[in-house]
């Protein structure tokens, strides 16, 4: 469904002079139709960096992205605005997401007003939102709310909402819930698998949490200062990392694994 | 910050009688004699009888001394009487609340000019940061800090009254006679509202809700109207209220260049014409709107946006 080929985003360090730093270095990978790609890597490795990228929002400075098919390394912003619908991304920070001075209804609303699914307060949109909140675990009271006014649970389950509302083939999740308590954390993520079942979008999942990519991913890619460095079947990566810093971040993985254990054991 | 607000509004009554203050001082110390000048006005054939001039300068009190007659005007505004125009002998106040609205009326016109130009231009400055555009946009910005605002009336007139014959270059007629002066007076302000907005947008564009909107499919266009300029209004708001000020300050000269009867076009041909009552009364008048305004300001910053605040105090 999606694949990027040596993908690669500097930025010019200094105004002057031309070095440069790279934030992502040659990365690669694919995912199917259906598929979760779990990527896993230290803060600040560039993960948001390349969900930008895989999503288009960003142009990377060398490589190429295939979608569903076509290259769209290159196509123009109008091009890429039809194409919208079918790329969805959702942010780490549930506080910054959505427009603070938008109802939650129209938050939701507006990208199938945009691709002219629905128009503007129909029935028909009406009762497509409430669909969806039914899905995500929302209540209607909450749609004509804020965001100030919603705890950071219940907004990811609003944008949760606009992007299944388009029934997108590709999603991708940046820490959707890594802001979120562990229960809550859990019944999105549920949320989340359960419709890819339905309606099999590819997914990049982003975290840097192990045990969230493992619950949720076919795959697994580990990424560090930019680059990726190994990649794999979920239980061959956790189980037997072959790289170096694979293999730390398990063993950070599973020392804070016991301790979770011992704590919740006594 | 009560303090502050309790300081600002215990300064005016000082500030207030210094404004009186200066106003009559500049009046009396100016040559000439007014007991001559308005014996002029009430008998032009009079010639100069030195009986008369005796009677006139009885009438005004200038033979009293400086404090007194001081007192005596300031006695005067108090309640409210400022004496009347030599010229036309109506009271100053009607002189001057028939005329206060064509000077509001420059000054809105004015802050819709630069409040369309300042969105207008902030925003391409913004959405093409550091191209050639947003370059050519600061330097002319920081250019029309340094042209006078009568030179670009005089320029206007030259370009859209002489040589494109939309607009008459002067007086006033219908409401179409504003546009001119608006403009000119918009654009000469328009500089801190420029900038504000182009700060508001380059922050909120780092927004995740920007990210989302970008995500929908809809355009940069789109992105502004319907997402940014929400979370920016305040921030707008708030300047436009403090451009207030400059518009009325700067009104003075626009509305002479282009001969609208507002307050400053008749503050001025009162001083040449030596009318000394309507010259004091609206140089008093002036300052006191100027003064009030300000601190309508100053509270209003206390409780706003600190870019606003670094905007408005930026130059002019
Ligand atoms: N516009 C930019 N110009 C220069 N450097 C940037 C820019 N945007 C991001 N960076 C740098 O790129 C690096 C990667 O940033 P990125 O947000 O992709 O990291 P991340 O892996 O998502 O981190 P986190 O886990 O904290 O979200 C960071 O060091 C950041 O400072
Ligand atoms: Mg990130």
């Amino acid at each position: 469904m999606i694949a990027l080929e040596n993908i690669s985003k500097s930025y010019r360090k200094n105004i002057f002079g031309n070095q440069r730093t790279d934030i992502v270095k040659d990365v690669t990978f694919n995912i199917q139709k259906g598929e979760t790609l779990g990527l896993i890597g230290a803060s600040g490795c560039g993960k948001t960096t390349l969900a930008k990228i895989a999503t288009r929002l960003m142009k990377p400075t060398t490589g190429q992205i295939e979608f569903d098919g076509n290259d769209i390394t290159a196509v123009s912003e109008t091009e890429m605005r039809k194409m919208r619908q079918q790329i969805q991304i959702m942010f780490q920070n549930p506080e910054s997401a959505l427009n603070p001075r938008i109802k939650i209804y129209d938050s939701i609303a507006e990208i199938m007003r945009i691709h002219k699914i629905h128009k503007k307060n129909t029935a028909d949109e009406k009762r497509k939102v409430k669909e969806l909140i039914d899905i995500v675990g929302l209540q209607e009271e909450h749609l004509l709310r804020y965001p100030g006014e919603l705890s950071g649970g219940q907004v990811q389950r609003a944008v949760l909402a606009r992007v299944l509302s388009v029934e997108p083939k590709f999603i991708v999740a940046d820490e959707p819930t890594s802001m979120l308590d562990v229960s809550v954390q859990a019944q999105i993520l549920k949320i989340l698998k359960d419709a890819q079942k339905e309606y099999q979008f590819a997914c990049l999942f982003i975290s840097h949490n192990i045990g969230v990519v493992k619950a949720v991913s076919d795959r697994i890619a580990i990424m560090n200062e930019g680059m990726i460095l190994e990649e794999g079947e979920v239980n061959s990566i956790i189980d037997a990392p072959k790289t170096e810093f694979g293999k730390a971040l398990m063993d950070n993985y599973y020392a804070d694994f016991y301790v979770e254990l011992d704590r919740v054991a006594n | 910050m009560k303090k502050i607000i309790i300081n600002r509004v215990l300064m005016i009554l000082p500030t207030v009688i210094t404004i009186a203050f200066l106003a009559f001082s500049i009046m009396y110390f100016s040559p000439g004699n007014p007991a001559e000048i308005l014996m002029r006005y009430r008998n032009p054939e009079g010639g100069t009888d030195p009986a008369a001039l005796a009677h006139y300068e009885e009438m005004l009190g200038i033979n009293d001394p400086f404090l007194t007659q001081f007192e005596n005007w300031g006695a005067g505004i108090l309640t409210g009487d400022f004496g009347e125009s030599f010229k036309t002998g109506n009271p100053v106040t009607e002189e001057f609340f028939y005329r206060i609205g064509y000077t509001l009326m420059l000054s809105f016109t004015g802050l819709a000019f630069s409040l369309v130009i300042g969105i207008t231009l902030g925003f391409l400055s913004a959405e093409f940061k550091d191209s050639w555009l947003d370059n050519l946009l600061r330097f002319t910005q920081s250019l029309k800090m340094s042209i006078p605002s009568f030179w670009l009336a005089l320029f206007f007139i030259y370009i859209f009254s002489t040589q494109l014959r939309w607009f008459s270059a002067f007086g006033y007629n219908s409401p179409k006679d504003l546009i001119l002066p608006g403009l000119v007076l918009g654009l000469s302000n328009s500089s801190r509202m420029v900038r504000l907005v182009r700060t508001c947008i380059l922050e909120e564009k780092g927004s995740g809700y920007v990210y989302t909107a970008r995500v929908k499919g809809l355009s940069e266009i789109q992105i502004f109207f319907k997402h940014i300029l929400k979370n920016i209004t305040l921030p707008i708001i708030t300047l436009t209220g403090v451009s207030l000020v400059s518009m009325i300050g700067g009104s003075l000269i626009i509305e002479n260049i282009f001969g609208l009867p507002g307050i400053g076009t008749y503050l001025v041909s009162a001083i040449v014409a030596k009318d000394y009552p309507v010259s004091m009364g609206f140089l008093f008048a002036y300052g006191v709107i100027i003064v009030f305004i300000n601190l309508f300001i100053d509270i209003v910053y206390q409780f706003v946006d600190p870019r606003v605040r670094d905007c408005a105090n930026a130059e002019i």
